[in-house]
């Protein structure tokens, strides 16, 4: 393999990301499906193994999707997904305060090194991103579309 | 002391009654209509209806002016939340959960908590002083 000047590979081929999804619900599988085709590999956690039922089998067979039972705000079972060793994780739960404890065991315990979390409360933006969490607000992105739409 | 305390529980609530009978000026936040009217009636108007994990519901029980910040919900996630914005958004020193599953309580401490609660480990340790003296007399 060609290394270039810092000491990274120049192969040319983008590395794979490994992506962590944190609930699977209908945001979830949307995410998953998106990252998974788009060839990055994602594990995708949910407490419930009905929720998986939404994602296409050509993607679990293809093995770009595996998919994990269990709960995000346990590290015992980030660390029987494979979590640890991924690039990026996004928790999607319905619960922002899930969210925001997977994010925080991903981010400071596992020290994965990007976290975000869905947080329907726009006050805890700041707050959150503060402690090294990326959040996403969808009031905030609706209201960013709606104000554009009006420009 | 001014203290504040999430959740009217049986915990809550008891935390409560001894914090007041010891001269300390108390609030509480409670989201389910039924028990915020039980606790009010009960402890004398200290109890404001109202999600503990939003911000705006803790400025209006006073958070601000806080010394204690007291979280006694069910979920550890929650506990965590309600912690995490007393402490970062409203700058409380004193600072404690409850938790109800240990391999949460070092977590919770990583993330600020000053004082975690584990509720499972004290009613083991109970269960197990009461159990042990028996299995002693067995042999």
């Amino acid at each position: 393999m060609i290394r270039n000047s810092d000491g990274n590979s120049n192969s040319g081929v983008q590395r794979l990301k490994r992506i962590a999804v944190i609930g699977c619900g209908s945001l979830g599988t949307q995410i998953t499906i998106e990252l998974s085709s788009s060839g990055n590999i994602v594990i995708v956690l949910d407490k419930d193994p009905e929720a998986f039922s939404a994602l296409p089998s050509h993607l679990l067979e293809s093995s770009r999707v595996v998919t994990a039972i269990g709960d995000g705000t346990q590290e015992i079972s980030l660390r029987q997904a494979g979590v640890q060793d991924v690039d990026f994780l996004i928790a999607v739960t319905a619960k922002a305060s899930v969210n925001l404890m997977s994010g925080q065991l991903a981010r400071h315990v596992m020290r994965i090194p990007v976290v975000m979390c869905l947080v329907n409360d726009s006050n805890l933006s700041p707050m959150y991103e503060n402690l090294g969490i990326k959040v996403i607000n969808p009031d905030g992105l609706l209201m960013e579309t709606i104000k554009g739409g009006l420009d | 002391m001014y203290a504040i305390i999430v959740g009217c529980g049986p915990i809550g609530i008891k935390v409560s009654e001894w914090l007041m009978a010891s001269g300390a000026e108390v609030t509480l936040i409670e989201k389910i209509a039924e028990k915020q009217k039980f606790a009010d009636n009960l402890l004398g108007s200290v109890v404001v209806l109202g999600d503990g994990t939003r911000i705006d519901t803790q400025d209006t029980a006073g958070t601000k002016r806080a010394d204690l910040f007291i979280s006694t919900l069910s979920s550890d996630e929650d506990n965590m939340l309600a912690c995490q914005i007393a402490k970062h958004h409203f700058e409380v020193d004193g600072i404690i959960a409850i938790s109800a599953n240990p391999d949460n309580a070092n977590l919770l401490k990583l993330l600020g908590i000053n004082i975690v609660v584990d509720v499972t480990e004290l009613i083991t340790e109970k269960i197990q002083s009461f159990v042990a003296p028996m299995l002693v007399e067995d042999l």
